[in-house]
């Protein structure tokens, strides 16, 4: 190809990118104008002929409908393009980065507080919401040093973290935030055009500005040393940028709800049309954007009505999460991420502690809440009661209580967490990355999919049936995970794979949660926690613990070995790829069990390693026990705290463990980076 | 032969008498109970089974989520439910406090008990109801069997069928009221209006549903059956369908007061048929989920409403 025929394919790429987005924006709008409740015919009928209301329900109801789709699409592919240049990472995009959680979680709790103030100042708040994700995000991934990896994990546990915070507003204020759900998956729906009003001057405003740095961002593109070579100042663009897109974004999520995908697939799609210039760029994943949004909102038009049709968030998740994994599977960027040297950012030791006396003082803390969970229960009891009821040897009933609620209780409790520990370890040493657990293979999402079918199918199923769904769905998701990455199972690909899985489960929940959410409670069942867990689960759990540490210390060394990289791993004779899938496939079904029989927990894998490495900051084998302990403390905390909080009434352990791991995780993160 | 037929006479007694001892069966949700004897010390759980038990003349010994049960349940027999205990959320019952008060039966959802049976069984046997069977039942007969049910296991029929009798009784007497100021034979749909921050949900009660048969029994005409949505006996919609019953008298339930506010100030809201013709009337908000109190609430709110 010369370059007398790249220029006019370029410009003809342009035309055809802008042009061929009007005419598809116009197509788009004018059959999403012609859907709705009120059938064609009688809209039809109604503004040719006599009295009918066709033009109040057209203008009244579907063009505003139409206007946020279109605003809200337009903002976050841009949103996601200057993003997308200016970190030069492809991967990103507001979704990703927290800014839509973190906006939703601002609504919901702005909601829950002042209702009237929500209606005046919802962008304002939704932005700070957006703002505060985003200096999450910076503080864990470590700013502009991070690498593309590093920041889409950060932007995952932001989210994670904050996702599990709304979803414990939601739980536990369920009658006040009802009417929240149904924006809280994404809808365009509109009464009128005052959502519209409120946003749509951030949302131009923030284009327009966009549209006029358009030279800038081609400038940034080509990396911080040519951009300084070309004087452009760098840090003044991102800080800049990063209030536009707050801006943009916080207007979107505040007019439709969070809707993800729109921003990530969009820009992709550009690129697949060859257009580089941000001049061309902009304005076409304006268009390009707005018509993604309106299609897939037709498409739920197609599906039903709102008893039966999925909320648009949740068709742009089921239709983008699987182009993500095709980015990701195709991308040449991470051709050689196997080869990539060690951890992304190491973790220093933090305290002079010796892990043999780190490990007694775990274990005495262990001992003590463990005794604090044995104490705590609708039917009182002291500790010479429990002691009694020990052996058996207090009052029938008491002696009950404890053999056959409160021990097996702590039993699985200790099982479990040790458990969930010992697989986000494993998890982080094959992946070599401190962010990563099995929640990130997909695990929970996959288990909450199989959750949530089990409920739509038999809807009266016990917890058996509940915990083999479980099962089958966390099994299928890693399993899935690793069929994809089969061909280059490296850290990264693993990791990103397993992000792009756990989305597509995730869409598949949030529509069951909506099609359950009208008769029932869906959100109790996502939520996991040890209520009335009793001697089979800790039957059932314990031989697979035994044997997944076996398995661990017998892996220790070699993946100590990995620690080193896979070039260094292959330099002194190990071989990578055997045990990366030797100690994943431990790490995935070890938590999908406990996963199943406890319900989907978060957090442990990630926090209990972290904990482990301030005493062991180097060995595996070390950190084993440690890890394991730690994460027996962190689920029994959370249990007894659970039981204790709202009693009778309990606060799942799960969501325990979202308010205040989540929280912990960070700020350790944060702290050990700086060592 | 005097000796051998009065032999087999007591022996039949005998089987008939264990037979009377051990059959309280009843069926629901989950299966079918058999009790030895009618249940007295029931544990509930969910505002349908705590309202039967009461309607029923039974004080259960604990309810699931007490407090909000007390404000929830729009009858005076709900203020008994304070000096009870409360056994937490229905889906973690508070199992310790189960245990330590023995009941003999454990009332609830057919969802949440069915989640939980694994682990309630060993206090008590287990029934489960489920307000929504999916299969397009009349939602009032649903009702009426799921009190009948109780009843059985508590071996209160007589008061059931008085329950339900006093219901028609007070149907029977509106119904000729409401002729009186010409209700009778009127086309009425009841709908439920809900706001989210952004769109209003309308939610349309179907044909099959408790508040249309009651509707019904009333003398008039239900107007909108929807075969898609029979499962649920209602369905969640838009201002726009509404246009389609422009002859119709509109029932709405302001489910949320600011929703209710921006939904009538729409256009389309003041243009619809029913709007203009001033056939639109406010009833008070009662779950449609609960039991024969809550159907009882509601056709006193439908009377003092229609009745102006």
């Amino acid at each position: 190809m010369n370059r007398g025929v790249v220029m006019p394919y370029g410009a003809c790429g342009a035309c055809g990118a802008l042009g061929g987005g009007l005419l598809a924006l116009c197509l788009a709008m004018a059959f999403n104008l012609a859907q709705g409740e009120a059938p064609l015919a009688l809209i039809w009928a109604g503004l040719f002929g006599e009295g009918g209301q066709s033009f109040d329900i057209i203008w009244g109801f579907r063009a505003p409908r139409l206007a946020a789709g279109v605003l809200s699409g337009a903002a976050l592919a841009v949103s996601g393009v200057v993003m997308q240049s200016l970190l030069r990472n492809p991967m990103v995009s507001p979704g990703l980065v927290g800014i839509t959680s973190g906006a939703q979680l601002a609504i919901i709790l702005g909601a829950l507080a002042a209702p009237g103030l929500m209606l005046q100042f919802g962008v304002a708040i939704a932005m700070l919401g957006g703002l505060f994700a985003v200096s999450l995000v910076w503080l864990v991934s470590g700013g502009r040093r991070a690498s593309p990896l590093r920041l889409v994990l950060s932007g995952l546990v932001v989210s994670m973290c904050l996702g599990g915070l709304s979803s414990a507003a939601l739980l536990l204020f369920e009658d006040e935030t009802r009417y929240l759900l149904s924006w809280g998956a994404g809808r365009l729906r509109q009464n009128d055009w005052s959502g519209v009003e409120a946003t749509a001057g951030f949302i131009l405003t923030g284009l327009l500005v966009t549209f006029a740095l358009a030279r800038r961002y081609d400038v940034a593109r080509l990396g911080p040393e040519v951009a300084a070579g070309l004087g452009l100042d760098l840090r003044a663009l991102s800080i800049l940028t990063l209030i536009l897109v707050l801006l943009m974004t916080g207007a979107a999520v505040a007019l439709t709800g969070p809707i993800g995908f729109i921003g990530l697939v969009t820009p992709h799609l550009l690129r697949l049309m060859r257009i580089k210039s941000h001049v061309v760029l902009i304005p076409a994943a304006a268009l390009w954007g707005a018509v993604l949004l309106v299609l897939a909102d037709s498409l739920t038009y197609l599906i039903g009505n709102v008893t039966s049709a999925p909320p648009v968030g949740a068709i742009t998740a089921l239709l983008g999460a699987p182009l993500l994994l095709w980015l990701i599977l195709r991308s040449q960027a991470l051709k050689g991420s196997g080869m990539m040297s060690a951890a992304p950012f190491g973790l220093g030791r933090i305290t002079g502690l010796r892990p043999s006396h780190a490990l007694y003082g775990l274990g005495l803390a262990l001992g003590a809440v463990s005794l604090l969970h044995l104490q705590s229960g609708g039917a009182g009891m002291d500790l010479s009661e429990i002691w009694l009821a020990l052996w058996r040897q207090a009052e029938p009933l008491q002696n009950r209580i404890i053999w056959e609620l409160r021990l097996p209780r702590l039993v699985v409790a200790l099982l479990g967490g040790a458990g969930l520990a010992l697989a986000g370890l494993l998890m982080q040493a094959i992946l070599r990355n401190p962010l990563a657990d099995t929640g990130v293979m997909g695990v929970n999402a996959g288990a909450s999919a199989g959750i949530m079918a089990m409920a739509l199918l038999m809807p009266f199923a016990g917890a058996v049936s509940i915990a083999l769904a479980a099962l089958l769905g966390g099994l299928a998701a890693g399993a899935l995970v690793w069929a994809l990455a089969w061909a280059r199972p490296s850290p990264t690909i693993l990791i990103l794979t397993g992000i792009a899985v756990s989305a597509c489960a995730g869409a598949f929940v949030q529509i069951a949660v909506l099609q359950l959410q009208q008769t029932q409670s869906p959100v109790a069942w996502l939520v996991g926690g040890l209520h009335g867990r009793g001697w089979a689960a800790a039957l059932v759990v314990l031989p697979v613990l035994a044997g997944a540490s076996f398995i661990a210390i017998l892996l220790a060394r070699g993946l100590d070995v990995l620690a080193l990289g896979d070039l260094a791993a292959k330099g002194i004779g190990a071989t990578p790829d055997p045990l990366r899938l030797a100690g994943g496939i431990t790490a995935i079904v070890l938590a999908s069990l406990i996963i199943a029989a406890l319900g989907p927990i978060a957090w442990i894998g990630l926090l209990a390693p972290h904990i482990a490495r301030l005493f062991a900051p180097v060995r595996l084998r070390a950190q084993i026990p440690c890890a394991m302990i730690a994460g027996a403390l962190i689920l029994v905390s959370a249990d007894w705290l659970s039981r204790i909080l709202l009693a009778p009434s309990e606060m799942p352990a799960g969501i325990v463990i979202s308010l205040v791991g989540a929280p912990w995780l960070i700020f350790m993160i944060k702290r050990s980076d700086h060592r | 032969m005097f000796f051998r037929t009065s032999v087999i006479g007591f022996a039949l007694a005998g089987f008939a008498a264990f037979e009377l001892q051990a059959e309280t069966c009843f069926h629901h949700d989950l299966g079918e109970t058999c009790l030895l004897q009618p249940a007295q010390k029931v544990a509930a759980f969910e505002i349908r089974q705590i309202e039967n038990l009461l309607a029923l003349g039974v004080m259960p010994i604990g309810v699931g989520n007490r407090d909000q049960m007390v404000d929830k349940i729009p009858s005076p027999l709900a203020e008994g439910l304070a000096g009870v205990a409360d056994f937490g959320l229905p889906a973690t019952p508070e199992l310790e406090s189960m245990m330590l008060l023995g009941p003999d039966l454990i009332l609830g959802g057919a969802r949440n008990m069915g989640r939980q049976q694994e682990s309630l069984r060993a206090l008590a046997p287990v029934a489960g109801f489920e307000p929504y069977p999916a299969g397009g039942h009349n939602m009032y007969a649903v009702m009426e069997s799921h009190l009948r049910a109780v009843a059985t296991a508590l071996g209160r029929e007589a008061a059931a069928e008085a329950v339900l009798a006093e219901l028609d009784a007070e149907i029977a007497a509106a119904r000729t009221a409401l002729a009186a100021k010409g209700w009778a034979g009127r086309r009425v749909i009841l709908g439920n209006v809900n706001a989210g921050i952004t769109g209003a949900d309308v939610m349309l009660f179907n044909s099959n549903s408790l508040p249309a048969e009651i509707i019904r029994r009333l003398g008039m005409d239900y107007a909108h059956h929807d075969p898609r949505h029979l499962d649920k006996a209602f369905e969640v919609t838009t201002v726009e369908a509404l246009i389609a019953f422009d002859d119709i008298d509109f029932l709405y339930m302001p489910f949320n007061a600011e929703g209710v506010r921006n939904l009538m100030a729409s256009p389309v809201w003041r243009g619809l048929g029913f709007v203009t013709a001033e056939r639109l009337h406010e009833v008070g908000y009662q779950q449609m989920y609960g039991g024969p109190l809550s159907a009882r609430a509601f056709l006193h709110d439908l009377i003092a409403a229609l009745g102006k």
